[in-house]
């Protein structure tokens, strides 16, 4: 036992059979299965764990779980890998974890920046506020030494390879503590039939039912821990209860939201962790009714060097005793203001460890319990407090001193000194009510207790137990009874009734007595830490007061109290009483800070999930994309899609691929997977109609068997999105949108049919991943289609431009539309998506004679803005009309469509818009950055300048041996062959305005 | 060297997961069995059906439409309907069907306002089967799959991560187990499979094809 001082012979639930052995700051330490790391480091005699934050002061555990402000540590797993700020009293220990302490240099044992603490009466709150604060410009210096200096713990510098995710849930009722009150509860609605999730923060459920000694508190007569087993046996056994421990129910959103931390692999070595598992995982819970059985932490007292190693709260003490056995030192005083430090000091004395005194507040303790420790022969020191204590790196010894009535100063006379390796401490119990008040309930301020108390709930919720202000373990397992019944029937369980609560053999505890700031010796009031975690004493917040504070919200901002990684969950009641008592008004008045999601850090990995990697956003992709990859393509993106951008052969550059591509579909065939273009099924008696309201233009005029290209205009008369659509039938459309407003247009025209236009018969159905669609355009596709094709007359006038027509290609049904997006002669094929690689290397062979050419989104892009025609996201952004883009003959005057009315207000009649306009370089080699700023002058004048336009699409032409670029420009068709400038960051470009048309103005091509 | 005439070749079906170039694995101990379904015929109908005559005529053809939300009726041979809204429902057969059904349906419904479409290419299927294939799915999906809310014969429009889904429950497996058909659109086939796939591991999964 050489390496475990401090534990004790027998008791606790460690398996004593198995040593585990981890290392603290290097050195060796060890501890058994079911320690945690506080629980391990203080069998060891290992007190001092951590320096304060500001000064560096040593620190001890101070508690027993997640609420210590002290004890935070970093976990050590690689030199680049590392979680800081893990509560020691939630690690679970395991063979070969390194844990290093944090914010001390070089080394806890000897740290200089306790420098800070030597001088600390030069750092008042607001110290950083005020003294960096002159000259303004030096604070970007100050703040880089600061930000060095400040921060709890590093942040690991490695990628972090472990597994996380998200999970959903539902249930009927979530219990949210895994101590008595909560078992109770999930047993009750567990019993009704109700489906319950349990979750508790710590390895092993029980909560406080874990700190009785196995001759503590009987529950019906038996053991604590055997009432224990057999509730946790019951719930096990009962399928529609979920027990979830290691789980943290973290936040309580609207709805009964709520999200919890799992922690599933954390307590394992590395080594026993499987890559299936994820490390942590974040649950998104619904809960019809949610009771909260969170418990209770305890309350420390505020008097003079309150923050040595070796004071621990009287509750913790008591579990470090007889849950993991171990001693918190070999003589131990105690000081309380109510029973609580009692119960310790008896289980002490059992465990054979000395206790030198009780000292406490209240005139008279002579409940049950203080009689018991009387009775035991130690001296209980009534109206007393504690005034001075000693020790650097641990408590040596205490002062005591009579208190006058009033509690406010100590009386005159002698002080007791009294020595001890380890003093326990209570100032009463703060009910963990966060989640109470993050779903909106009110705290309600107990002055009997000096405690919160939940008010009235908003949210489908109740609480239970210790977070209700019930200490005793009979009335929390009442309540827990209680709570978790009526829950399960409003949740629609019905006949729920509680079972009858359980006889509890304890003691009653006497009342007890609120005192915030303890006195130190007459004229010395020394430093007493308010909240220990961000070295807030109460001076520092009477400082706020004198400095004009009033608000809580701006004392704690200001002294930056409850803002550490505890969120205040220990300092923020005497935060709140000692800023009541400084202003000689009510607790209440003072208003309480607010309860913030997460209830303890959540880490980042967790937050995201599965998230980073593959699974951050889908990837789609097209029937033919394995024969794109397979030839040498890479692929852009176009939202989720994968488009193949270009192929690159021979391992020829970007530019020179798409040149090759570009002209050969201009001078034999190229051929462009289309498939991404969204399609929409639009049928019904209506269906004209509905397009006629949609379209700008015209469709109830088309034929059957044609197509015709349409604009659809936001209310705004914006251009939204353009495609062809086609008649299939008189009452049948085939609708094409833009790759991007696939999704966005079906529910836009949906929200037309169903909210506006009902009357109208129409059915819309998205049939974009229906077809694979391949643009085969240039002179040599009708050679290459045709022959491959069945059913199909290809003679020019019987398959006019702008038609459609049904048939096979390569044996397979496919609809042929003779549409072009490059200005030469082009089918579009069609075919079901299964056949679209079978039909695509179809053409493929067919036309390997005639040089078919696959081409990517870029030649395609060049292709089109030979040809002036506009990519709607690129020539558009918003603000840009139909008539902008010069394309008035697409608007119908002879009827009303969306937008129509926006056309025609003052500022879409003004003709000096930003027209869509070609520009020519000076030099016909230089291609203009797009998004380039056009103004008027060769040279940039000063500031402000007068943006005239810019550049929305710009390419090298292959068949135009030179650059081209499209732009907005105001009143551009005003001023064709005039001159403008390219606004570039060191020079200007000039360029020419001219016709967006640059190849084939007259259109001949598309006949081929 | 001249190329093989082209029209000579059998063009062949890929349905979208046969990309992927699954092959069967059953590792001992696998809870979670993943299943691509290839050869499903999907029609998509949309009909108001407060029309009692097509509702009869559909009747007459075997096709009982479910009305209430999230409902699934069976036909005959496998066939079944699923609801996915007021006005539209998915109908599911197997492949070989589908020239019959397009023109039995397209008859019945003739001279109703209906929207009869082929999706059979639109989207993936996939067959989710095991013990913890709630859980699995839970992962990802947010809607309640506990027995109680979705049993065995519901339908549901969900997501599956950040990929839309049609959900539904089939009839439990042979060995009492719970088993789901995922469909999801054609281009999400890979994001889908992988996902779960991904989510079952700490169950230990078997893919059989």
């Amino acid at each position: 036992m050489s390496g475990q001082p401090f534990r004790l012979d027998g008791g606790g639930r460690i398996d004593r059979s198995r040593t585990v052995r981890f290392t603290f700051d290097g050195a060796a330490c060890e501890g058994h299965p079911g320690d945690t790391l506080s629980s391990a480091l203080l069998a060891g005699g290992r007190h001092l764990i951590a320096r304060s934050f500001k000064y560096h002061r040593p620190r001890g555990i101070l508690a027993g779980g997640v609420e210590d402000p002290n004890a935070l540590v970093q976990v050590v797993t690689r030199a680049d890998l590392s979680e800081p700020n893990k509560r020691a009293g939630q690690v679970e220990i395991y063979n070969g974890l390194k844990v290093r302490s944090q914010n001390r240099w070089p080394s806890l044992d000897f740290d200089i920046g306790a420098w800070t603490d030597r001088l600390s009466a030069l750092f008042p709150a607001g110290f950083y506020y005020k003294t960096f604060k002159w000259p303004a410009a030096a604070w970007m210096t100050y703040e880089r030494i600061i930000r060095r200096s400040a921060g709890q713990g590093r942040a690991p510098t490695g990628p972090d390879p472990d597994r996380y995710e998200h999970r959903h849930a539902h249930c009927d009722v979530l219990v949210a503590g895994g101590g008595p009150a909560g078992i109770a509860a999930a047993l009750a609605a567990g019993r009704a039939g109700a489906r319950v999730i349990l979750a508790g923060e710590q390895g092993e459920l029980g909560g406080s039912l874990l700190d009785e000694p196995a001759d503590g508190r009987r529950i019906e007569g038996q053991p604590a821990a055997d009432w224990l087993a057999a509730a946790l046996a019951e719930l096990a056994a009962l399928d529609n209860v979920r027990v979830l421990a290691r789980t943290t129910v973290s936040a309580y959103y609207d709805h009964n939201f709520l999200v919890l931390l799992e922690r599933v692999t954390d307590h394992l070595a590395p080594a026993d962790r499987t890559a299936a598992l994820p490390r942590q995982r974040l649950w998104k819970l619904r809960a019809r009714r949610v009771v909260l059985a969170t418990g209770a932490v305890e309350r420390p007292l505020v008097f003079p060097d309150n923050d040595r190693p070796g004071i621990l709260l009287a509750g913790s003490m008591r579990r470090y005793l007889n849950r993991y056995a171990v001693a918190p030192g070999r003589r131990v005083a105690l000081f309380t203001s109510n029973d609580t430090a009692y119960r310790t000091a008896l289980d002490l004395i059992a465990a054979g460890v000395t206790v030198g005194a009780v000292v406490d507040t209240r005139p008279a303790p002579d409940g049950p319990l203080a009689r018991q420790v009387r009775d035991a022969g130690v001296a209980v020191m009534g109206g007393s407090t504690v005034v001075r204590t000693s020790g650097r790196r641990r408590i040596d010894g205490i002062e005591v001193m009579r208190l006058a009535a009033d509690g406010r100063s100590v009386e005159p006379g002698l002080s007791t000194q009294i020595g001890c390796d380890a003093l326990a401490v209570s100032g009463g119990w703060n009910p963990l009510i966060g989640l109470h008040a993050q779903a909106r309930g009110r705290p309600v301020y107990d002055p009997d207790t000096g405690a919160f108390l939940p008010g009235e709930p908003v949210a489908a919720e109740r609480s239970a137990g210790g977070c209700r202000g019930t200490l005793s373990l009979g009335g929390a397992l009442a309540e827990g009874f209680v709570a978790g019944a009526d829950a399960a029937r409003d949740a629609g369980c019905a006949g729920a009734v509680p079972p009858k609560p359980p006889i509890v053999a304890e003691e009653a505890e006497a009342p007890p007595r609120v005192l915030w700031r303890l006195p130190g010796r007459h004229g010395r009031p020394g430093r007493a830490f308010v909240d220990y975690q961000s070295d807030v004493t109460d001076k520092d917040l009477k400082l706020a007061l004198r400095e004009g504070y009033r608000s809580v919200e701006h004392v704690k901002r200001y002294t930056t109290a409850g803002m550490g990684v505890d969120q205040g969950k220990i300092g923020n009641v005497n935060v709140l009483g000692v800023v009541a008592d400084a202003l000689g008004v009510p607790v209440p008045e003072i208003g309480v800070t607010t309860f913030r999601q997460p209830y303890t850090p959540v880490t980042f990995g967790a937050i995201a999930g599965r998230g980073p990697g593959r699974f951050l956003d889908p990837v789609r992709t097209t029937p033919m994309h394995a024969w794109h990859a397979a030839n040498g393509a890479e692929f852009e993106n176009v939202g989720q899609w994968k488009r193949a951008w270009f192929y690159r052969r021979d391992g020829e550059s970007m530019a020179r691929a798409v040149n090759r591509e570009v002209a050969a579909a201009r001078a034999g065939a190229g051929i462009l997977d289309a498939s991404t273009l969204g399609k929409i099924d639009v049928r019904g008696p209506d269906a004209a109609t509905f397009l006629d309201r949609v379209y700008t233009n015209m469709f109830s005029t088309l034929k059957v068997g044609r197509a015709r290209y349409g604009f659809m205009l936001g209310e705004d008369g914006m251009v939204m999105d353009d495609g062809v659509t086609a008649r299939l039938a008189d009452d049948h459309f085939h609708m094409t949108t833009t790759t991007g407003g696939a999704a966005s247009v079906l529910t836009w025209l949906e929200s037309w049919l169903q909210t506006e236009w009902p009357e109208l018969k129409v059915y819309l159905t998205s049939v974009t991943e229906q077809w694979a669609v391949m643009s085969l355009c240039g002179p040599m596709s009708r050679q290459i289609l045709a022959p491959l094709t069945e059913g199909i007359d290809f003679d020019g006038d019987a398959f006019p431009f702008m038609s459609f027509r049904d048939g096979t290609v390569a044996g397979v049904p496919a609809r042929v539309f003779r549409i072009s997006f490059t200005g030469e002669l082009s089918y579009e094929v069609n075919v079901p998506a299964a056949y679209g690689l079978a039909v695509w290397q179809a053409l493929m062979a067919a036309g390997r004679p005639h040089g078919l050419t696959p081409y990517g989104t870029e030649a395609m892009h060049v292709l089109r803005a030979e040809k002036g025609f506009i990519i709607v996201g690129q020539e558009t952004d918003g603000t840009v009309t139909p008539i902008d883009l010069g394309m008035d003959w697409i608007v119908s005057k002879k009827k009303d469509f969306i937008g129509r009315r926006s056309l025609f207000r003052s500022d879409t009649v003004r003709t000096d818009r930003k027209q869509l306009v070609g520009l020519l370089t000076d030099e016909p080699g230089h291609v203009l950055e797009e998004g380039a700023q056009l103004i008027d002058e060769a040279t940039v004048p000063r500031p402000p300048v007068a943006m005239r336009g810019h550049v929305t699409s710009s390419y090298h032409s292959p068949n135009l041996g030179r650059s081209i670029a499209l732009a907005l420009v105001e009143d551009g068709r005003a001023r064709m062959g005039g001159r403008i400038y390219a606004a570039l960051a060191d020079r200007t470009v000039p360029a020419t305005i001219v016709s967006p048309v640059f190849y084939d103005p007259e259109g001949k091509r598309q006949d081929g | 060297m001249a190329e093989p005439a082209a029209t000579t070749q059998t063009p062949v079906r890929r349905a979208a997961l046969d990309a992927l170039g699954l092959t069967a694995a059953a590792p001992a101990g696998a809870q979670v069995t993943l299943r691509a379904l290839a050869d499903v015929c999907r029609l998509n109908l949309r009909l108001d059906a407060g029309i009692g005559a097509a509702v009869a005529a559909l009747a007459a053809a075997g096709w009982t439409l479910p009305t209430t939300a999230g409902g699934v009726a069976k036909a005959a041979d496998g066939r079944r309907a699923l609801w996915l809204g007021p006005d539209e429902w998915l109908l599911l057969a197997p492949l070989d069907a589908r020239e019959a059904m397009l023109s039995a349906l397209g008859s019945a419904l003739a001279g109703h306002h209906h929207a009869l479409v082929d999706l059979t290419d639109n989207y993936a299927g996939i067959e989710i089967a095991g013990r913890p294939a709630a859980d699995v799915l839970a992962k990802g999906c947010p809607l309640d799959l506990d027995e109680r809310a979705f049993p065995s014969g519901r339908v549901a429009q969900s997501l599956l991560g950040k990929a839309d889904m049609i959900l539904e429950r089939r009839p439990d497996g042979a060995d009492g187990v719970p088993v789901y058909q995922v469909t999801v659109r054609r281009s999400f086939a890979r994001y889908a499979w992988d996902w779960l796939a991904d989510g079952a591991l700490e169950f230990g999964l078997a893919v059989a094809v």
